[in-house]
């Protein structure tokens, strides 16, 4: 249940007001074209102690890694 | 550490906090709103004002002792135990705490299970993260070394809160953020649990960020993902655990917020004038503005808040109306009551208020060493840098914004060079819902007018750095805010929008904790090489990531529980000297290359040492070239190690 709305004009407002079915897929097609784009800047920079862990603890990741490369 | 004065330790920490958590339970009911989620949060600002105010007050009599909190703690719990109205406070408080645990409970059952589920692992991830960056990783940031923990490690070694001879004048800064990191280091005598001073900030901010939600009209799943979504920022995550202010400054700014939510968006026909929530919000400010100076930047944002709310929401209510009914619950309550609060406002105006006015008396600057100009003019005159309020300013900072947005130039850090830090969930998620939410909801156009002033006001008055992004940690919140709202509506939306979202969330979450679990800068061979040392000898100057080798070299070299002279400039690291366990005195030599060897030498055996420490980056060149001068003369000084140079015996 959505919490109560305080505030005169708000309530009616937005119960007016639907969110069409368009707006999910305008949200959802920028969501991910912005999720891409921020992948290009930090995806490596958040994955790369990750893949350190996996090398120091099984050596043997850093050839797979180097197969997949 | 023996494991009788561990023993001793924990006792005298278990008291002090017993007596901390019981004096904030029992002014609970006198401040409370009874709404459990902005009561969380005024308990959790209760939790951290009455520890620093404690810790303050014991560390200018001189009693910043594993005994003198201890005893501190015996003597406030027996007390509050023994004397009845404490008794009946102390109940009800328990009772509100009781309330809220139970509120916990209901908002948890609306949950979706995918949420559930991120919860719990977040949780549990959290708690591992935070361990062992608190436990494995010794402080290594900056201005941590510089001045934070500079100041705490004295106080620790003094046994009080006092100022001390060194050319960093920083450590004249308003410090209560240092006085509790204080009380997580004293009683071991050790910087063990030093960084985990940051978490009652971090979780005072999930606490906030879930009220503020709820305020502006998100149910409990939708204000629990604005929470999470805010915690799982990297600018945050890496500031928690980095031994600054900053998660402190954006706790307190994030609560004030709810409180203002709170105290003004609602219509005074529907509930009591709100005596005690204005109290806490008084409170609040106070311990902010003891804090750090930026409270100054983030009020506006308070203000408009506030002030906007109140003209939305309480409009049958005039000022004066509203100042009377204000009035009349003063004259309605106990005498005891108001003793109480009076006293809780007092202790709040000295810890706001102290390190201003001792900067006043001493320098003449209350924000010493700071100074202040408004378009050139000099309104403060500045020993260290000046907060200059002017447009050129804002300029150049939103062109230094333009570049680090969307985090392209480096990875995330602690104090973030050259990357906003907002991370994954902002850039990818926040900023779209964002926008939605400012065209569709009303009331979130008020708070992200709030957020925007006090960003742009930052802008305008912060010296244009790489790392000032670390200033506005708090403002990514706002987008946690939108994305709420965002959510709210998810819940009535189509079956595949729901899940791509919910999958969205779990992996920008996900991806926000991985880039953060190694600051961006530790190794796995730095934290083996640190977990393989005994917890008690994990000093900061073993930690090589900023720190150059000369100061392992000084405790090396130096015994323990010797003198140490050091020489640095007003940016230096001196923290690391003073080992782990604050067992290394230090003194500092002042010199230049116009100085004689031998008056050097002179100094050092009036200042009572036979060491004096140098290191590239943190001394002057010159003075370092002019000391090792005098090394290879070899007539009063020799260079004992890189860095270090000893008095000759003869």
């Amino acid at each position: 249940m959505r919490a109560p709305i305080c505030g005169s004009g708000l309530e009616a407002y937005m119960s007016s007001m639907t969110t069409k079915r368009w707006q999910y897929w305008a949200l959802l097609a920028a969501s991910l074209a912005l999720f891409a784009l921020y992948a290009r800047n930090q995806l490596v920079y958040s994955l790369y102690f990750l893949y350190q862990l996996a090398v120091y603890f099984v050596p043997d990741f850093a050839r797979l890694a180097d197969l997949v490369r | 550490m023996t494991s009788e004065a561990l023993i001793w330790a924990l006792a005298a920490w278990s008291a002090s906090l017993i007596f901390h958590l019981a004096l904030a339970t029992a002014l609970l009911p006198w401040l409370a709103a009874r709404r459990p989620a902005i009561d969380l949060v005024i308990f959790g600002v209760l939790c951290v004002f009455i520890t620093t105010a404690v810790t303050l007050l014991a560390g200018l009599a001189g009693w910043l002792t594993p005994p003198g909190l201890g005893l501190i703690g015996l003597l406030g719990v027996s007390s509050l135990v023994a004397y009845r109205p404490g008794q009946r406070a102390l109940v009800e408080g328990l009772q509100l705490l009781g309330a809220i645990g139970r509120a916990g409970r209901h908002a948890w059952q609306p949950i979706p299970t995918w949420l559930r589920w991120t919860t719990v692992i977040f949780a549990g991830a959290s708690i591992v993260r935070f361990a062992y960056l608190t436990l494995l990783l010794p402080p290594f940031v900056w201005d941590s070394l510089t001045y934070h923990l500079t100041n705490v490690a004295h106080w620790v070694q003094a046994g009080r809160i006092e100022l001390f001879e060194t050319p960093m004048v920083r450590i004249y800064s308003a410090a209560n953020y240092e006085v509790l990191a204080a009380w997580f280091s004293v009683f071991f005598h050790h910087d063990l649990l030093i960084e985990a001073a940051g978490l009652p900030a971090y979780a005072l901010a999930m606490a906030a960020m879930y009220a503020i939600a709820r305020r502006l009209g998100a149910g409990p799943p939708a204000a629990w993902v604005a929470s999470l979504a805010y915690a799982t920022t990297p600018a945050l995550l890496v500031a928690t655990t980095g031994t600054k202010n900053d998660p402190h400054m954006a706790a307190y700014f994030l609560s004030a917020l709810a409180l203002c939510l709170h105290l003004f968006a609602e219509r005074s026909d529907e509930r009591p004038a709100g005596l005690g929530p204005l109290f806490a919000l008084a409170t609040l400010l106070l311990l902010a503005a003891g804090t750090k100076v930026y409270l100054l930047q983030l009020l506006p944002a308070i203000f408009i808040v506030g002030s906007l709310s109140w003209l939305r929401s309480k409009r049958r209510q005039s000022l004066a109306d509203w100042l009377r009914a204000l009035r009349r619950a003063w004259n309605q309550l106990p005498i005891t009551t108001r003793v109480a609060l009076l006293l809780l406002l007092s202790a709040g105006l000295f810890v706001g208020g102290y390190w201003n006015v001792r900067n006043w008396l001493l320098t003449g600057n209350p924000l010493f060493p700071y100074g202040v100009s408004i378009e050139g003019q000099d309104i403060l005159a500045s020993a260290d840098r000046t907060a200059a309020l002017n447009f050129g300013r804002l300029a150049e900072n939103l062109r230094l914004l333009a570049e680090r947005f969307g985090d392209r130039l480096e990875p995330i850090r602690p104090d973030l060079p050259y990357v906003t830090g907002w991370g994954w969930f902002v850039y990818t998620l926040g900023l779209p819902a964002s926008a939605w939410a400012l065209l569709v909801e009303r009331r979130y156009r008020l708070i992200f007018l709030g957020f925007a002033l006090s960003f742009l006001l930052m802008l305008m008055s912060t010296r244009p750095s790489p790392w000032n992004m670390r200033y506005a940690i708090w403002f990514p919140a706002v987008f946690a805010l939108g994305f709420a709202l965002f959510q709210e509506r998810l819940r009535d939306g189509p079956a595949f929008a729901r899940r791509a979202f919910a999958t969205l969330l779990v992996v920008a979450f996900s991806l926000n904790v991985a880039t953060t679990l190694n600051y961006n800068r530790a190794s796995p061979d730095e934290f083996a090489y640190m977990a393989n040392r005994s917890p008690w000898s994990r000093h900061a100057a073993s930690l090589r990531l900023t720190v150059p080798s000369e100061y392992e070299n000084a405790l090396v070299y130096v015994p323990d529980r010797t003198l140490i002279g050091y020489h640095t400039h007003s940016n230096g690291f001196i923290y690391p000297l003073y080992r782990a366990d604050f067992s290394s005195p230090l003194v500092y030599i002042p010199f230049s290359p116009e100085t004689s060897c031998s008056q050097i030498a002179e100094r050092m055996i009036l200042a009572g040492t036979r060491y004096l420490f140098v290191a590239p980056e943190h001394s002057p060149d010159s003075d370092i070239a002019h000391l090792r001068g005098c090394g290879d003369a070899g007539t009063h000084l020799r260079e004992r190690a890189r860095g270090l140079y000893v008095l000759n015996d003869h």
